[in-house]
């Protein structure tokens, strides 16, 4: 299988010029890193997982929660390529595609000490397959021989599993299914151990006592207040090179943003209000950190009505449009302009893909080809939000120059959903697409299949037999490069028939304290395991002062350059602040100086 | 000076469309987040909206939102609290029993639970204000009915056969004007804090409409940035809470001299 | 659920959560679990209602306890100096101070405080539980302190004008007693009697500031859970802490008129 994503970061160098290269040790560097072991890492979550059982993750943030914990079979790194995991390597898979043979490591073992085994896979396959289990997740294992009948309760046996010997692993298909080992990585194909499963008699209570084999250890979690780890010191691939984690459960952005000024996170996710202001801010504009969602927002077009059934309206529509004056004013370097549906960085996307340029006297044209010479009304529909109003409005006054009257209709998130879905039939919605892997198969399948209209995926109701049988065949061909070439030629042949005015791809901010090393985002929910993150006893904290004090800034920071170090664990939150941040684990320069000077130590008195 | 700062603020609603230089939901993308000044007098929010002119119209829609609710509360609380003061025994046990059982439930959870039933949106936002202030309402009526019911003229009317309706509406109802005022102005007040409230968990009038409280609350993103996104509108909320307060205190010392504060 | 959840998947789970049945079907349902004791399992963590309602409840409780407090001592200092000041004519400052600290919502009272003390200051955490020290109380605490005691501090100058005007504090007076005497023997004695019944109703609008102040402090406590559940439309749970939140109310107000009772002979119990 190999390489996935191109690496993402190549796409956002092109968004911000102005990257993070500023800081030393910006780059994870494994050699140094080796010398600094300690600490403790601190970040806010907006709300608590709602479960750590793999069968019951739903959300992202409860993937990313739960990558720290558990292993599969494989897994992708923070370059976005598919690696193996709890496999020693990549799976052998037999010549008509259906099999795939795991070869298991040795001597890997759950955080209670016993060791991983085949029977363990079998076990926790079967377990979110299972009809009893309830899993939402069941559909990812559904591509294996007889999970279907098995997940409906039609068969006990489920011959697509099977331990051959203590470690090795063999999955057998129903039919060849080119993107099967991503979905592998996806936390519904994370092993467990049956004995802490049933060891609850409620069996709700496992999702909040996981035991799994991976690099951190739960260690306490006070729902709607924080989760905490300590590092796995025997974990299969070496012990992180920090001691603890602690994800504080902080709803408010604005306290959150309160608590990383004051040095009491390491990471804050930016909104776009943050991003305005820590950019213009010298002290903190380099320590932003740009990273790519897998999604994409676009205006859809109902293809099944009129006039949206006819080409030319939806030409004319997208002729219509400048999306670039408006991303620019509204989204300014938080966004790839889209001209398909597939992000930058992934395998599959087409730079080449051309776009429709802006141009009134063509989308008139073609109104007038299509029999609407003075135009016709419709409706955008859209959640209500400002943030989409501030994309569908500018829309609106550019489809009202060649003549189309549109009417924003903002509803409630459910009445939204239910009005683009199965019931509903709707002119036009702008809408977001969130991929659940990187690979581009979970773009376009869903997205125009036939099969998928509706709630399904395809809510542009887009139907093309072409595109179809190219999809089918796409997802049953091994060779990748040809695979490829065969989802480019979808994405072509699609979006030469427009059934949306695709708008852009997301990218977002994070911003890093000065001593935070090695941590490289990813759009993979679960590629972050937090391994390779470290902490640079030298680097120096950020001070902070309140807004108007900016006119300090050079002589302070010129002060902080002579100023002793101060290391991040010695004292900093200390003990004092966070009790979870002992000073004696973490890192200490020699010779160090214990003391902070007012207003830049992160001391608390 | 409660009157005058309420006067004001009613006025500046209802005249909003005359006054606002700017449509409130017009965005002038190209200057967002602009400070106070010449062009925009309270400045522009995240899409280049003109403050002043989303406060003139969030004023109609805070104060409109408020006065249905009270409007709703006062109709069922005046209602019910006749009824109860009145004919006493079992009415007044059984009003006064799902009075005090409404009452049990803190009334902004209340009111969350309720817009989280009906989902929010507008309507919610005053359906659940209106009736979580209804019970207050029917006690305070209810107190003034039974002290009222063996007054002479009261007696005198019952005796010369006029229908219980209409010596309810003719001769109780006026009589309660006073504490129906001083009720009135206290729910007003806190109607708006509670629409800040709701705003704040998110379960308030939704965008892009521009109440004071969800305007309060998209600003906070940016209090650093530009804290007058949150500075304007908590004034106007302040103001107007004050307004009601003073109002309420001035008209009780008015109508009713021997008055506690008590609720 | 995803986009991708099965209709099998979605049938068995409705199934599974008696979302099939008419409305007043699911409501008997759960007021008779309710009656036994049984406030169903969470939509989203699959869990007791009860469980996290009882690992919720030791914060809510500090916190309330906490700010009641605070917001009682500096009600009462702050409305009896007001009510004397008023009455010596001195006091006129006090009145509308208390006006505009009512008028200010709870929440920007709580971010001024977090910025100030824990931004600029760095006295305090900023937010969240830590350790579950008493240090993370002091902002929220704090905040939801002051906010109470506005209305306690109107109750009590309310209480203690009106027993100022008395007879017999004109005849403690003209008998020549020191006015601190009669101020806090005479009059403040008998001004709390009231404002001790009035102490009952403040419970309720506490536990509204609470749900406030957790929600902005990140306390993990019953007000936040409702928060909670109620962004993830988690039925179960917002009806639970509905229903602790009645019942707590309920109780304190029975508490209190039993105590009145008990203080006041001349009032029965109904």
């Amino acid at each position: 299988m190999g390489r996935r994503l191109v690496v993402i970061g190549l796409a956002i160098a092109a968004v911000s010029a102005a990257g993070c290269g500023h800081l030393p040790g910006r780059q994870p560097d494994p050699d140094q890193a080796a010398g600094f072991r300690g600490g403790a890492w601190r970040e806010a979550w907006s709300r608590s997982p709602a479960s750590l059982d793999p069968a019951h993750l739903v959300t992202l943030l409860d993937a990313a929660a739960a990558t720290l914990i558990y292993n599969g079979l494989v897994r992708f790194d923070l370059q976005g390529r598919l690696v193996p995991d709890l496999a020693a390597r990549m799976p052998e898979r037999s010549a008509d595609g259906l099999t795939y043979r795991f070869e298991l490591r040795r001597n890997v073992r759950f955080h209670n000490g016993r060791e991983l085994t085949a029977a363990d896979v079998v076990y926790s396959f079967r377990r979110v397959l299972d009809p009893a289990t309830l899993s939402p997740r069941a559909w990812v294992l559904e591509p294996l021989a007889g999970a279907a009948a098995f997940r409906r309760g039609e068969r006990d046996d489920l011959p697509g599993v099977r331990a051959d010997g203590r470690y090795r692993v063999v999955l057998t298909l129903e039919r060849p299914l080119a993107h099967f080992l991503s979905l592998l990585a996806m936390p519904a194909g994370f092993v467990v151990d049956r004995a802490e499963v049933e060891r609850h008699q409620d069996p709700a209570d496992y999702g909040f006592h996981p035991v799994g084999t991976g690099p951190w250890v739960l260690a306490g979690w006070l729902p709607g207040a924080y989760l905490r780890f300590h590092a796995n010191l025997d974990y299969f691939e070496g012990r992180p090179h920090l001691d603890r984690l602690e994800y504080r459960v902080i709803e408010d952005g604005a306290t959150a943003r309160a608590e990383f000024v004051a040095g009491n996170l390491d990471r804050l996710r930016l909104t776009p209000g943050d991003s305005r202001r820590f950019r213009e801010d010298l002290r903190w504009r380099d320590a932003m950190v740009p990273a790519m969602d897998l999604a994409v927002y676009y205006l859809a077009l109902n293809c099944e009505k009129p006039p949206f059934t006819d080409l030319r309206v939806r030409k004319a529509i997208n002729h219509a449009i400048d999306r670039e004056a408006i991303l620019k004013a509204v989204l300014p370097d938080r966004h790839v302009p889209a001209n398909g549906s597939i992000p930058p960085g992934l395998e599959g996307h087409d730079p080449a893909l051309a776009g429709w340029t802006q141009d009134p006297d063509l989308a008139r044209r073609l109104l007038a080809e299509a029999g609407f010479p003075r135009g016709f009304r419709m409706e955008i529909l859209q959640t209500a939000s400002p943030g989409a109003l501030a994309i569908t409005e500018p829309i609106q006054s550019m489809l009202a120059q060649v003549g189309i009257k549109a009417r924003i209709v903002q509803l409630e998130t459910a009445a939204f959903f239910s009005a683009v879905g199965d019931q509903g039939n709707p002119d036009a919605f702008f809408i977001s697409w969130w991929a659940d892997i990187p690979d581009p198969e979970n773009f376009l399948y869903p997205l125009f299949h036939s099969k998928n209209r509706g709630a399904g995926g395809n809510r542009s109701r887009f139907a093309d037999p072409v595109v179809d049988r190219l999809l089918e065949t796409a997802r049953a061909t091994m060779d990748r490069a040809e695979r490829v070439a065969m989802y480019q030629a979808v994405e072509r042949s699609v979006f030469r028939q427009a059934p949306w005015v695709p708008l852009y791809f997301p990218v977002n901010y994070s911003i890093h304290q000065p001593w935070v090393r090695g941590y490289i985002s990813s759009p993979v929910a679960t590629a972050q395991k937090m391994t390779g993150v470290w902490f640079d006893p030298e680097a120096t904290p950020r001070p902070f002062r309140p807004r108007g004090n900016r006119r300090e800034t050079a002589s302070e920071d010129a002060q902080l350059s002579d100023t002793p170090v101060v290391t991040h664990g010695s004292h900093a939150p200390g003990g004092k602040h966070a009790d979870f941040h002992h000073a004696s684990r973490c890192p200490r320069r020699p010779g160090g100086v214990a003391g902070g000077r007012a207003g830049f130590s992160r001391t608390h008195r | 000076m409660g009157l005058l700062l309420i006067a004001g603020m009613a006025l500046g609603a209802v005249l909003a469309p005359a006054l606002v230089p700017h449509p409130p939901d017009r965005m002038h993308l190209d200057r967002p987040l602009a400070p106070p000044g010449p062009e925009h007098l309270f400045g522009t929010d995240y899409f280049g909206r003109d403050v002043l002119s989303r406060i003139l119209h969030g004023g109609r829609i805070t104060l409109g939102v408020a006065v249905g609710a009270q409007a709703l509360a006062l109709s069922l609380g005046v209602t019910l609290g006749l009824l109860a003061g009145y004919h006493g025994r079992w009415v007044d046990l059984i009003i006064m029993r799902v009075v005090e059982l409404w009452l049990c439930f803190p009334d902004l959870l209340m009111a969350v639970g309720l817009a989280v039933a009906l989902g929010p949106g507008v309507p919610s936002v005053f359906l659940a204000l209106g009736l979580v202030g209804w019970p207050g309402v029917a006690r305070l009526v209810r107190g003034e009915a039974l002290s009222l019911r063996e007054r002479e003229f009261l007696e005198a009317a019952r005796a010369a056969g006029v229908p219980t309706s209409r010596l309810l509406r003719g001769h109780l109802l006026p009589n309660c004007l006073p504490a129906m005022a001083v009720a009135f102005t206290g729910g007003m007040a806190a109607c708006v804090m509670a629409e800040a409230s709701l705003s704040f968990l998110g379960l308030g009038v939704q965008p892009p409409m521009p109440s004071w409280g969800a305007m309060l609350n998209q600003g906070r993103p940016y209090l650093h940035h530009a804290p007058h996104l949150v500075v304007f509108p908590g004034l106007a909320i302040a103001a107007c809470v004050l307004g009601f307060n003073l109002l309420g205190d001035g008209l009780r010392d008015i109508l009713d001299p021997r008055s506690h504060e008590f609720r | 659920m995803g986009e991708r959840a099965s209709p099998e998947l979605i049938d068995s789970i409705r199934r599974e959560l008696g979302l099939d049945d008419p409305i007043h079907v699911r409501y008997l349902r759960w007021l008779g679990r309710t009656l036994r004791g049984d406030l169903g399992r969470s939509w989203a963590t699959r869990r007791p209602v009860l469980e996290s309602l009882v690992s919720r409840f030791p914060v809510t409780l500090r916190l309330t306890v906490l700010a009641f407090t605070l917001s009682t001592v500096l009600g009462v200092a702050v409305g009896v100096t007001a009510a004397v000041r008023e009455v010596s004519g001195s006091g006129y400052l006090v009145r509308p101070l208390l006006l505009v600290g009512q008028s200010l919502p709870v929440v920007y009272l709580g971010l001024l405080l977090m910025y100030v003390f824990g931004v600029w200051l760095r006295l305090t955490p900023i937010s969240g539980i830590g350790d579950g020290g008493l240090r993370y109380f002091a902002l929220p605490a704090a905040t939801l302190g002051l906010y109470g005691s506005v209305y306690k501090a109107r109750m009590t100058r309310a209480a203690m004008l009106e027993v100022l005007r008395q007879d017999y504090i004109r005849t403690a007076r003209a008998k020549g007693l020191a006015e601190r005497v009669v101020v806090y023997r005479h009059a403040l004695k008998n001004a709390m009697v009231t404002v001790v019944t009035v102490l009952g109703t403040g419970l309720s609008a506490l536990l509204v500031g609470s749900v406030l102040t957790e929600t902005l402090f990140g306390l993990p406590g019953i007000g936040k859970l409702q928060v909670e559940a109620v962004w993830a439309r988690d039925y179960p749970v917002v009806m639970g802490c509905l229903l602790f939140e009645a019942a707590t109310v309920s109780g304190v107000n029975l508490a209190m008129d039993v105590a009145y009772a008990w203080a006041n002979p001349r009032i029965r119990l109904a």
